[in-house]
């Protein structure tokens, strides 16, 4: 399936707080932290609220000066990363 | 005061004025002993507040080891409160799971509520109020979940975990009285078991999850009570009261003027709000300000507060200077009367200690 299509969440195992704009993530089960940067940090509260790519896509083109083209690339390279770590389901 | 002393009553402040921004600002340019300040803030609770305050105010510059040690505190508490927050958040689920009533409150609540994020308030225990006939059943699934059980006679029971070590208290109700003191007026103090506080509970957010906590008021209430009875000997207490105004501008005032003159806890109540008015600058309203000029008692017993906050306890503080403060605190003459016997009987008793013959060492 493609990753557009799917309803993403974050894992019920992830903790997190936002320290100036930068998410600092606990992954419960292995005891991992993750950090996010800016940008990275505004995906997850989106990803929170929303969980479909394509209108968190919609939002941050809104958002920041980016071409579509490379935001979407940047985003599921975000998102491939917050799977494979088990940060999001 | 000192400059260094200057400063920390400036970064107790969480969210400070243009003109403590400026103070702050001047007083980084001067020599100061960062060992100091750095000792002080650990005390005070306010080492992960400073830091941040500090790297928020353009052109501000910390000298290369004071940055160092507190950078590394303040990423230290980032962990070690996510961490925390994990553990409450199992134990509320747990708690739910046996169909018990479980609100969290101070600690990591208190972090979001107040701070807005876990960075920023340094805790180490974590706070759960439950209905008091829950008491047995909470203590039997925390005892079986591995933590082992405190006896705590009070209104609360602490249980612990080691390795990592985190210190879980359980509450049946939000004040404690454990000094021996206090115990005696505690049947005349506000009620906080959570029957009494539970029509307020508002929803709140921990660490991205949705529960709930105590409302803005009845907080208010208790943290000014748990100050007063800890002699404000941490700056981090005021900072909480700071931050509350702040965070809930239409707090209600008339509520709370009600309560605290029903309760009798005028002076309990309002010595904190009277100590974030004179020693954070924060702006308090005319209406609690009227309040606190009827209680003169209130600038003597912050005169007190002032004159501890940067010492060491000593013989005199502990027995002459704190049990004073203690009787001062109640509204009325009996209950001051009550304290006021204690004392005089923990004089006697102190005085017998002294001259009691010591048993002879064996050789």
């Amino acid at each position: 399936m493609n990753l557009s299509d799917r309803q993403l969440k974050p894992n019920p195992d992830v903790i997190f707080t936002i320290v100036d704009d930068e998410a600092i993530l606990l992954e419960q089960t292995t005891g991992k932290y993750y950090s996010l940067n800016q940008v990275g940090t505004r995906i997850w509260v989106l990803l929170e609220e929303y969980g479909q790519l394509e209108k968190i896509q919609e939002l941050l083109l809104a958002e920041f000066e980016v071409e579509e083209e490379q935001l979407k690339e940047d985003l599921e390279r975000l998102v491939s990363k917050l799977l494979e770590n088990g940060l999001l389901t | 005061m000192t400059p260094e002393e200057h400063l920390l009553l400036l970064g107790a402040n969480p969210y400070p004025n243009p003109a403590q921004i400026e103070q702050l600002h001047r007083l980084l340019h001067a020599p100061l002993d960062w060992s100091v300040i750095i000792a002080q803030a650990d005390k005070h609770g306010i080492s992960q507040l400073l830091f941040h305050t500090i790297q928020g105010i353009e052109g501000a510059t910390l000298p290369d080891n004071a940055h160092h040690q507190l950078k590394q505190r303040f990423d230290r508490a980032i962990r070690q409160n996510l961490f925390l927050t994990a553990e409450l958040i199992r134990v509320l689920q747990l708690l739910e799971r046996a169909g018990i009533t479980a609100v969290p409150f101070k600690g990591p609540v208190l972090a979001e509520q107040l701070y807005g994020n876990l960075a920023l308030r340094v805790f180490l225990d974590l706070d759960i109020l439950i209905h008091p006939k829950d008491k047995e059943q909470v203590k039997e699934i925390l005892v079986r979940d591995g933590y082992t059980y405190f006896f705590h006679p009070d209104s609360a029971a602490q249980f612990v975990k080691k390795q990592p070590q985190i210190i879980l208290e359980v509450h049946w109700e939000a004040i404690s009285f454990g000094s021996d003191w206090l115990r005696k007026l505690k049947n005349k103090s506000l009620p906080t078991t959570l029957p009494h506080l539970s029509p307020r509970l508002r929803p709140t957010k921990l660490g991205g999850k949705n529960t709930t906590t105590l409302s803005p008021e009845d907080m208010l209430l208790i943290l000014t009570m748990h100050g007063s009875k800890h002699w404000w000997s941490r700056l981090n207490w005021l900072s909480d009261i700071a931050a509350m105004l702040h965070v809930y501008p239409a707090i209600d005032w008339n509520w709370i003027i009600e309560q605290v003159n029903y309760w009798k806890i005028r002076r309990l109540v309002y010595l904190g709000l009277n100590l974030i008015h004179q020693f954070l600058d924060v702006k308090l309203p005319n209406l609690i300000l009227d309040q606190v000029r009827t209680e003169p008692e209130i600038e003597k017993l912050s005169r007190q507060v002032e004159s501890m906050f940067f010492i060491e306890q000593n013989f005199y503080t502990r027995y002459i200077k704190r049990p004073a403060y203690f009787r001062k605190l109640w509204d009325m003459e009996h209950d001051r009367r009550i304290l006021y016997v204690d004392h005089l009987a923990l004089y006697v008793e102190l005085f017998g200690n002294l001259f009691k013959k010591q048993p002879a060492s064996r050789k």
